[in-house]
């Protein structure tokens, strides 16, 4: 699904230039649950932008789903990203002015989905991550777990092959950050390819390889049980 | 998805609190302000439009070169001009005459003063002034026929709304000095609509002329010219054969006129020019005395452009809230580009959200437009209403406006919001605490026009002052001008002795004069004589009596005082200011004989007698020009206005006794006055309009603009929390905080006022050049709208500064 060879990014701020990515090679399987660590600053974000079509490289080759992605342009980017990734953040980005229901509906909205099949989507959406109680709700009426499953509902409801998640569990305590955890395996489970970043080990156990990553450099992977490729 | 961004914005709106009622108050009044000055450009621009042939009416007039090569206009024409100038030109479809000025007319016992029109019969077929009652164009064919509009109708017979035939048919007497004429009314007219150059109550025949001299009788008997052009006639080319006929007619004009000196000695110096009637409004050079008075544009383009600033202080506060709550909005972006909008469809969502709230905004600018109306009304001298501006162009502005002002002031989030990199905001990428170099330049330029207004207002306010305590050169309080105009002149001896008699025994009275003029009021006149070398120079003149130059408190500063026991002065003695003695190059003025241009009321050149020390009788405006006072009974503003000088202490009772007066020498007259001094004042009126337009704009804008930065410091101040929580663990104290906090604000108020000054300063010394006494424009005047804007808008930033300062630190600390 996911296949990078020799990825590099580097930002140029104030005649400083960083690197923040350096010559990643990986391959992504789908069905695969793969969590990215290391420490701050190492480009586990970066990476995670890039895989998602959110930021391009500077070099090396980006090919999704079979196809080379590292030279398309915002548009094209933003066409390809919508109906294919899910994006699960750590600090949630529910859009505060729209309700749990609103929210989720959003991603349908961009793919063009009729009124109808909407409501029975982002309902689905909602059962699966057990918050349709609360579709009416703004996101400053919920708590944190609350917030991050409408967020999981969100990044599912357009049945994306791929979810991305940066740190899902950053801003939870650790049993909302278990509930999340559960239900991004349940998604794995069902075929989704889950690709995290993470900081906890906990967090990466659920999921079947681990890369690490240091000062942009894959230094080592790691797998655990599980259906492999 | 429509659906989806209104639900946003209207949610937003509703949370947004300070920031949305900022946009929209703002954004209101600015709108406001934009709606009434429209009204009033339109009102201005509409002039002479409402004619159905408006663009085929031309107003004729010629046009010559003095020596000096300054360009002359002169729009009136001797009366058997117009006749032969349609005889000739078969291109014309009609041309009339028009003479027009006030009359007083007499139904049963009862006398009013009205505007009296002369006119030829194709007038009304030319011009659109549409009859209520009768036939307008047979009544003017008729000489003893009249016209008269609904309001001269309701004055003269008591008709109103639905019965004007009542008055059709009815007699009215028009006196005019000793003799009286009476004419049948034939027509009623709809109302003059305010937008029409040319007005008058009644019309008559213009075969009335030699009877009933109208247009005033100081320029030998001269009429304006309309002519109708045919439908194909092009102006310009009918322009171009006016040549030998205007050589014809003009001849002994031109020769006139270049024997003295006002037309160069040149073939092509004068040409005979037509103007299109929507034109006349705006040409402030061709001067036909009884048409409405025209209007430079250029003091609608200011107006517009003051409406134009103050909806653009409106404007950067939209620009400048959404720069500051670019952090907040940044997330929504970033989510709706995750899932996968394109920067396109985000600029698309701001843009419209800005159109909509612009498009709020004039709908309650338009409300409040239209109850500020009677006020604008008030202020700027109109009767004006949006109800006048047809609904389409309505429509086509307001369309316009929207677009305009939303796409304006939503440019900021439409097009750099939507450029955000989705990764980098939804990581929450912490904006600077200060204010960008964006904000910063708009605050600037906010305070900019705040200052320069302000400073404006100052400079106007100070010269007004000026204008209305400098002293004048006599002494014009309380002294009261009585219209006397509907004096028969062989009755004005008898009336003023009368007064005297009556009035002048009384403690209250100081002093009565008989006057042709009170300056400001009543008329004026001028005259050519010969100056010392023999050359024709101008002179005003001004019939007065013995006891003149005592009401007055003229000072004489050479010769005599007309006197009593000397009834020769009356025929040919006569009194010359300092300013008449100068400019004619007089050495020694008393005894000195002055020689009259053309032939006028002396029989035997008149004496000077006296000089008067200088007295400014027209505005300040101008300097003060050569003047010579005459007792001449034949002179024809022998009596225009009586003048009593009042004791201070009983005014009304004064007035009483005036009155009482009055209506035993004159029954059945109208009784009008005016005080000097407030006449005088009048002529500043069109001053204190632009004083108090500039003064309420200025205060718009500064209200505004802080309402803005209200907003802003309440944005900056909450970005600054955690500082000023660790400046005060670390022993800051509120006060020092707070002049942190401001201080970067009284920055951006500091160099505003250092870029408006150098403006305001161009452009009050360009308004004061139109005057002839000034007072100077000193650094005082910008410093002062500094402080005041500075107080203001510290007052502004510190309430919330203060309230930042004051919070308990820990929880500024907690608060991240």
């Amino acid at each position: 699904m996911i296949e990078t060879v020799n990825l590099s990014k580097s930002y140029q701020t104030d005649e400083v230039e960083t690197t923040a990515l350096n010559d990643v090679s990986l391959k992504i399987g789908s069905g695969e649950f793969v969590s990215i660590m290391g420490p701050s600053g190492c480009g586990k974000s970066t990476l995670l932008n890039i895989l998602g079509l959110l930021d391009s490289p500077t070099s090396g080759t980006y090919r999704f789903d079979g196809t080379d992605v590292s030279g398309l342009s915002e548009r094209q980017r933003a066409q390809l990203r919508k109906g294919n990734i899910g994006f699960v953040f750590q600090s949630f980005n529910l859009i505060d002015e729209l309700t749990v229901y609103e929210n989720v509906e959003l991603a349908l909205l961009y793919l063009g989905v009729a009124a109808a099949e909407r409501e029975a989507r982002v309902g689905a959406a909602l059962e699966r991550t057990q918050i349709m109680h609360r579709k009416g709700h703004f996101p400053q009426q919920l708590s944190g777990g609350q917030q991050q499953r409408v967020a999981v509902a969100r990044a599912v409801v357009a049945n994306p092959g791929l979810i991305l998640a940066d740190e899902p569990t950053g801003n939870l305590d650790s049993t909302n950050g278990e509930e999340v955890m559960k239900l991004l395996t349940e998604l794995n489970e069902s075929g989704t390819t889950i690709v995290m970043v993470t900081h906890s080990p906990a967090d990466a156990e659920y999921s079947h390889r681990t890369i690490h990553l240091f000062d942009g450099h894959v230094v080592t992977e790691k797998f655990m049980a599980g259906p492999v490729v | 998805m429509i659906k989806n961004y209104l639900k946003v914005a209207l949610r937003r709106f509703r949370r947004g609190g300070t920031h949305a009622a900022v946009n929209v108050i703002g954004l209101s009044l600015g709108m406001a302000t934009c709606a009434l000055i429209f009204m009033l450009v339109h009102h201005e621009w509409s002039y002479d439009r409402f004619h159905e042939n408006a663009s085929r009416i031309h107003r004729v007039y010629l046009e010559y070169v003095s020596p000096e090569g300054e360009t002359g206009y002169q729009a009136m024409m001797t009366p058997d001009f117009t006749p032969t100038f349609k005889s000739t030109f078969p291109q014309l479809e009609g041309a009339t005459r028009l003479a027009a000025s006030g009359r007083d007319f007499k139904v049963g016992n009862q006398t009013t003063r009205h505007m009296l029109a002369e006119v030829d019969p194709d007038f009304f077929e030319m011009f659109t002034f549409p009859v209520l009652a009768g036939d307008a164009v047979a009544s003017i064919t008729d000489p003893t026929s009249m016209v008269v509009t609904t309001e001269a109708a309701s004055a003269l017979f008591d008709v109103t709304g639905e019965n004007w035939s009542q008055a059709i048919g009815q007699t009215v007497t028009i006196l005019v000095g000793d003799e009286a004429y009476d004419f049948n009314v034939g027509a009623v007219l709809a109302p003059i609509p305010n937008n029409s150059s040319i007005t008058f109550d009644v019309a008559i025949s213009f075969e009335n002329y030699d009877n009933i001299r109208v247009g005033g009788n100081n320029w030998g008997g001269r009429t304006s010219t309309y002519a109708l052009l045919g439908e194909s006639v092009d102006p310009e080319a009918l322009e171009a054969s006016f040549t030998s006929f205007t050589d014809l007619e003009f001849g002994t004009y031109v020769e006139d006129m270049r024997n003295a000196d006002r037309i160069a000695d040149d073939g092509d110096a004068y040409r005979l020019k037509l103007q299109a009637l929507p034109a006349m409004h705006s040409d402030i050079d061709v001067w036909v005395p009884y048409e409405a008075d025209a209007h430079n544009p250029r003091y609608s383009m200011i107006l517009a452009a003051i409406g134009m600033l103050i909806l653009l202080i409106a404007c950067i506060n939209f620009m400048t809230l959404s720069v500051g709550q670019s952090t907040i909005r940044a997330r929504e972006v970033g989510v709706r580009k995750v899932l996968g909008a394109t920067q396109g469809q985000v600029a698309k969502q701001h843009w419209g959200e800005s159109i909509v709230i612009a498009g709020v905004s004039l709908g309650i600018g338009l409300l409040l437009a239209a109850a500020a109306t009677p006020a604008f009304n008030n202020l700027t001298g109109t009767e004006l209403s949006l109800g006048q501006v047809s609904p389409v162009l309505i429509i086509v502005a307001v369309v316009f406006l929207t677009v305009v002002v939303g796409v304006f002031a939503g440019a900021y989030p439409a097009m750099i919001l939507s450029r955000f990199m989705p990764a980098r905001v939804l990581k929450g990428v912490v904006s600077s605490p200060r204010l960008g170099m964006l904000t910063r330049a708009l605050i600037v330029l906010q305070f900019t026009i705040s200052i320069g207004l302000i400073a404006s207002t100052g400079i106007m306010t100070k010269q007004l002052g000026f204008l209305l305590t400098t002293d004048l050169g006599f002494d014009d309080d309380f002294v009261l001008a009585v219209d006397t105009r509907q004096v028969a002149r062989s009755e004005a001896d008898g009336v003023i002795g009368y007064f005297r008699d009556q009035l002048l025994a009384q403690e209250d009275i100081k002093g009565i004069a008989r006057a042709g003029t009170a300056f400001a009021a009543y008329g004026s006149d001028r005259n050519g004589w010969a100056d010392a070398s023999g050359i024709n120079r101008s002179a005003y003149n001004f019939g007065v009596d013995e006891d003149w130059a005592d009401v007055l408190d003229m000072e004489i500063v050479a010769g005599r005082n007309f006197d009593k026991n000397r009834p020769s002065d009356a025929t040919n003695a006569i009194l010359v200011n300092e300013a008449l003695v100068r400019e004619f190059e007089i050495d020694d003025p008393v005894g000195y004989v002055m020689t009259n241009w053309l032939q006028w009321v002396y029989e035997e050149s008149p004496t000077i007698v006296g000089v008067v020390k200088d007295f400014n009788y027209r505005s300040l405006h101008e300097e003060v020009a050569p003047a010579i006072m005459n007792m001449h009974p034949d002179y024809y503003n022998y009596f225009q206005t009586m003048l009593v000088k009042l004791g201070p202490d009983d005014v009304a009772g004064s007035l009483r006794k005036i009155e009482q007066a009055w209506s035993e020498v004159l029954p059945g007259k109208p009784f009008a006055y005016v005080f000097m001094d407030d006449a005088f004042a009048a002529r500043y009126e069109t001053e204190q309009r632009w004083r108090s337009l500039v003064t309420y704009s200025s205060a718009l804008a500064i209200i505004i603009a802080c309402l803005g930065l209200f907003a802003l410091a309440i944005l900056v101040v909450n970005r600054r929390t955690k500082e000023i929580g660790i400046r005060k663990v670390l022993g800051a104290s509120v006060a020092g905080v707070t002049a942190l906090l401001s201080r970067e604000f009284a920055i951006l108020v500091v160099i505003g006022s250092v870029v408006a000054s150098p403006l305001a300063y161009l452009a009050m010394n360009s308004w004061l050049s139109g005057f002839a006494f000034t007072v100077s424009i000193g650094p005082w005047v910008f410093v002062g709208a500094t402080l005041v804007t500075l107080a203001v808008a510290l007052v502004t930033v510190g309430v919330h500064a203060m309230r930042a300062a004051r919070a308990n630190p820990v929880r500024a600390l907690r608060y991240e």
